[in-house]
């Protein structure tokens, strides 16, 4: 555990293998918590910001890390759980390859709106989400933090070391812009203020 | 071109000026947005649209993956199923390929005699098996057996399981995707199309047998190694023939996949072969953009169906040419612009008919579809472009109605057109007597310049004193307008001269300003001409160059360059000698024109310079041909601020235009605005005002009163009657070109915002200014904007206003800034640099800043002293009068 903390020390200071198995480290984590969970069956009900908040405890040891260690953790759990949720998405549309098998030939309507265009949607969002990195890494960033992390404002606010005020704004401006890219109304909703 | 990051940057940055203003200033705003840049406007409106709607995702990442974290510790769910290893009739069940709601697909083995087979075999999910359920799926069966065509699935075998439910088996397909296959492939527009023809067919054969799949997409579409396509899935096809279907309706069950659905399915209407025909187009356009054509992604099938009725398609070839594209996109891996090229016109047209929202409007069948491609890939006309093409003339016919005068005014249009078709027949003539081997060519160019000339005299009895009578009095425009639509029609089976008119009523239509419509046609051309370029480059090369015209005018600096660079290479080729030497000056003209946009004035010089010395080589120095050289010589003098030299050059211009009958008038239009802006580089302001006059006149009579001309005109007049202290009539000026009716584009509207702001500040009034120079600098930095000096002046201008409400730091440092600019970019002489010195002094003088003041001063009336010795107007000791400045720093 004591690694996780060094990691992240080398990460903020520019090491990128440092980051790199940071990453890994918490990507795999995440896995492995939700592995647990879904072992007491109770996996679909867990959110995934107590999942970030229980991969945290168990590698991050709070106690060792100052204020800006915490935030750049937070940050890396925050992406990987992006990457989780292509890596799903992109699973689940790979499943419909080969042999006539896809999902959902038989549905109602909604329930194909909801199932299959959801993973569509994950992609579309991520490829998005590439586009607004590229411009301003920071509205990206944010968007991670709430939307794959599940953090409210103020708790992004204290990871980007900004004020919230600053960030309602900035969020305004990457929730138009995604959901514009996405399509009408599709909106990253208003995620608790 | 400007990256996709930029565009993002810019986007974002649009919306956060935006959002602070209230909705009619936006309102207000919006239109010029959409002049500077249509593709960025529509995004910012989706934007803003976007922030007001109200979201799906309230939940964060559970709406939109609720089953990531169950997903997360799973293994693998199909050895978790247990009926691994099952036997099903004559098969085993090795591996779970897929499933949906209510039907499992499994990899099988034939496990009875001495061959292996491996299919698909799909089965109903355990606990789904309701009648209802087994009823369609034994009726999936039943149709997917009596289909029996290379692009669909083969059926093997069905039966029923030991517990009773039905299963089936089909060829097992051992590919990807369709639009997987492309990408992987990185196929050319050709065989993107090409492999689309091949699902057309299959989908097309379905229809003979009265089937509708109703659930085409990449996904059910695989291509194997071999690049042969497999149609999967009738899980929700529905029988026509009513009688077969066992009495169910088609709306008991409304499965689809939204992305792909035709809005008849979405708005449960009918279904017909029309609604796969929709969904074919659906693909092509994914195909050649690598993006769906609309996001359909909505909770529920009200909000789908609302979406529907309002949602609009852009061309393929626009989404490609907006270069904001993603990783999957067809043009990642190469010439995006000639990949673009090749989409845009008649496969627009393809895909854009397929997807028409009324199904009666689309192509009938997928037969029909599969027809029209095939027609694409022979370079034959297609027949949705007759429909579109007179449906575009009448569009564009009521959108501006522009009275030229009718008869002469179009025969003038015309007649190089004709002249080069005669002149070639001559020509082809000759050569027939010269040599036997070129007598078939030269006979098909004798009897091309006959279908040409045919053609034209058809047209002009048509819009004869006959058609007159009956009250029909045509503008030049509508002439050339309806010769458009009636080319694709009446010269179909004549490709070439189809083609070769297209080019000539394209260089008509640009002369018009309308260049949109003038790229259909070139675009519609192009592939024609290059078929036979071959024997005959020259009529590819003359296409090329005014594509380049087009394409530049849209700002497609890019483009322009690669369709001239290609033209260049082509024209090399050209065996004619004199058509070769003709062309390689336009060309070269074009590279003038284009090193004119990038702003290098210093190689448009050297160009132009070249140029001229060999046409008046070849043609003598009078020949009125040189008229359009000098000109072009003379406005890049005036970029250079070199407005003697450009004077002389642009006399020269104007001089050659007038001696020649034949010369369009509208070019003086171009002469003269070019000449008042060299006039008032030296200060002889009232002569800038009468060319600027006659300038104004003549492009409103010949072009129309929103052409860029007038514009250009109005922007010269503006600025010397500023300068001629005449602020109330620089100020109605200024007026007239913001009115939206002026449709004025950005660098217009940029200098009229400056010069209303310029003259309140001179006459001491500072109210609102700081606006309207903010309002001025955003509209001067578009792209397309050519003004060197409008932003320098606006920001110079905002620092003053800043001294004269007294604050003195920023005005400081923003003055010094802009003047470190200005001598950064190289531009520090010259009238406007002169002025904006003047007014950065006066600053200076207000902040207390009495000896820099002075130096700035005295450096920039040596300039204006030095420009305007001819000058019949003074050179301005300051630009704020003395009495407002006296209160000002009191």
């Amino acid at each position: 555990m004591i690694e996780v903390t060094l990691l992240i020390g080398r990460a903020r200071d520019g090491d990128r293998s440092a980051a790199e198995q940071l990453f890994r480290a918490v990507y795999d984590d995440l896995h492995r918590i939700a592995a647990r969970q879904v072992g007491r069956g109770e996996g679909a009900g867990m959110g995934s910001t107590s999942l970030v908040h229980e991969a945290y405890l168990r590698l991050a040891r709070p106690e060792a890390l100052g204020v800006n260690d915490r935030a750049h953790f937070f940050a890396v759990a925050a992406r990987a759980m992006r990457q989780i949720a292509v890596d799903h998405a992109r699973a689940r549309l790979a499943d419909k390859r080969g042999g006539g098998a896809r999902e959902t030939t038989l549905g109602a309507a909604d329930q194909v709106a909801a199932d299959s265009t959801r993973h569509e949607l994950t992609m579309a969002l991520n490829a998005a989400l590439e586009a607004l990195d590229a411009a301003e890494p920071r509205l990206a960033q944010l968007v991670e933090l709430r939307f794959f992390a599940g953090m409210d404002l103020e708790q992004a606010g204290a990871v980007l070391g900004l004020s919230s005020r600053t960030l309602k704004r900035d969020f305004r401006k990457a929730r138009a812009f995604l959901h514009a890219r996405l399509g009408d109304g599709m909106t990253l909703g208003d995620l608790a203020d | 071109m400007t990256s996709p990051t930029d565009r993002t940057a810019r986007l974002l940055a649009l919306f956060d000026e935006l959002i602070e203003l209230d909705p009619p200033a936006r309102a207000a705003r919006l239109p010029m947005v959409h002049a500077e840049d249509p593709t960025l406007a529509v995004e910012l409106e989706r934007m803003l649209a976007a922030d007001r709607g109200s979201g799906v995702l309230n939940d964060g990442i559970a709406g939109l993956a609720a089953t990531v974290v169950g997903a997360l510790g799973q293994r693998s769910s199909a050895a978790a199923d247990g009926i691994q290893g099952r036997h099903v009739g004559p098969f085993v069940l090795e591996r779970l390929l897929g499933r949906g709601g209510m039907g499992e697909v499994w990899l099988a083995q034939r496990i009875d005699g001495d061959f292996r087979q491996q299919v698909a075999l799909k089965l109903l999910k355990r606990g789904m098996d309701s009648d209802d359920l087994r009823r369609r799926f034994v009726q999936e069966r039943r149709i997917l057996a009596e289909l029996s065509h290379p692009g669909i699935a083969r059926f093997t075998d069905g039966g029923v399981g030991e517990d009773g439910a039905p299963w089936y088996a089909m060829e097992y397909v051992d590919g990807v995707p369709i639009t997987e296959h492309a990408a992987a492939r990185d196929l050319d527009v050709r065989g993107r199309v090409a492999l689309m023809l091949q699902v057309c067919e299959a989908v097309a054969y379905a229809q003979t047998r009265l089937v509708v799949h109703r659930d085409l997409k990449p996904s059910n579409i695989l291509v194997d190694g071999d690049g042969r396509v497999r149609l999967l899935d009738f899980g929700i096809a529905k029988l026509l023939d009513a009688a077969l279907e066992g009495g169910e309706t088609a709306t008991g069950l409304r499965a689809m996949s939204p992305a792909y659905a035709a809005p008849e399915q979405i708005l449960d209407e009918s279904i017909s072969t029309a609604t796969d025909v929709y969904a074919l187009g659906v693909v092509l356009y994914e195909l050649l953009t690598g993006e769906l054509p609309h996001r359909r992604a909505a909770a529920t099938l009200e909000t789908l169906a609302d979406r529907v009725r309002s949602e609009t398609t852009l061309r393929p070839s626009h989404v490609l040419r907006r270069a904001d594209a993603g990783a999957g996109h067809p043009t990642a891996t190469r010439d995006g612009a000639r990949f673009a090229r090749a989409v845009s016109g008649d496969l627009d047209t393809i895909v854009l008919t397929a997807m028409r929202r009324e199904s009666a409007r689309r192509y009938p069948s997928a037969a029909a579809f599969a027809d029209d491609l095939r027609r694409w890939l022979d370079a034959r006309p297609i027949t949705a472009r007759a429909d579109s093409a007179s449906y575009r003339m009448r569009k564009f016919v009521a959108r501006h109605r522009l009275a030229v005068g009718s008869g002469v005014a179009v025969a003038l249009a015309l007649l190089g057109g004709i002249a080069v078709a005669l002149w070639q027949a001559g020509v082809a003539r000759e050569q027939a007597a010269l040599a036997a081997a070129e007598a078939a060519r030269a006979t098909e160019q004798a009897q091309r310049a006959t279908t040409i000339k045919r053609f034209f005299a058809q047209m002009f009895q048509d819009s004869g004193p006959t058609e007159q009578r009956r009250g029909a009095q045509f503008t030049a425009r509508e002439w050339v307008d309806q010769a458009s639509a009636r080319v694709a029609t009446d010269l179909a089976s004549a490709p070439d001269a189809q083609a070769e008119i297209r080019v000539a009523l394209g260089s008509a239509l640009l002369a018009f300003g309308a260049r949109s419509e003038a790229r259909a046609l070139l675009e519609a051309a192009i592939p024609q001409l290059r078929q036979s370029a071959v024997e005959d480059p020259g009529p590819l090369v003359t296409g090329l160059q005014y594509l380049a015209i087009a394409q530049r005018g849209d700002g497609d600096l890019e483009a322009a360059r690669s369709t001239v660079s290609e033209a260049l290479v082509l024209n090399d080729s050209n065996p004619d000698r004199a058509a070769r030497l003709e062309a390689a000056l336009e060309l070269r003209t074009q590279h003038l024109t284009l090193a004119n946009a990038a702003r290098n004035y210093a190689a448009a010089l050297e160009i132009g310079n070249a140029i001229l010395r060999d046409r008046s080589e070849q043609l003598g120095a009078d020949h009125p041909r040189l008229a359009v050289d000098w000109n072009n010589l003379g406005q890049t003098h005036n970029m250079l601020e070199q407005p003697a030299e450009a004077e002389a050059a642009l006399h020269r211009a104007l001089l050659l235009l007038r001696s020649d009958p034949q010369s369009p008038e509208s070019r003086q239009s171009f002469v003269l605005a070019g000449l008042c802006q060299a006039a008032l580089g030296q200060g002889k302001l009232a002569l800038a005002l009468e060319h600027a006059a006659r300038a104004r006149e003549i492009a409103a009579r010949t072009l129309g009163p929103t052409h860029i001309m007038v514009h250009r005109a109005d922007s010269c007049s503006m600025v010397a009657l500023r300068e001629a202290r005449r602020f109330d009539e620089a100020i109605g000026v200024a007026r007239r070109v913001l009115d939206p009716a002026a449709a004025a584009d950005a660098e217009a509207r940029g200098l009229a915002l400056l010069t209303q702001a310029l003259s309140q500040i001179a006459q001491g009034d500072v109210d609102g200014t700081s606006e309207l120079l903010h309002q001025a600098r955003m509209q001067l930095e578009m792209p397309s904007s050519r003004n060197v000096y409008g932003v320098p002046q606006a920001r110079i201008g905002l620092s003053l206003v800043q001294a004269m409400t007294g604050d003195c730091k920023a005005a400081l440092v923003g003055t010094e800034a802009a003047l470190d600019a200005l001598a950064q970019a190289g531009v520090a002489s010259g009238l406007r640099v002169a002025e904006m010195q003047v007014m950065a002094a006066d600053t200076f003088a207000y902040c207390g800043e009495a000896e820099r003041a002075a130096a700035v001063r005295a450096q920039g009336r040596a300039v204006w002293s030095r420009v305007w010795r001819d000058g019949d107007t003074e050179v301005p000791q300051r630009i704020v009068p003395e009495i407002v400045a006296a209160r000002g720093s009191g």
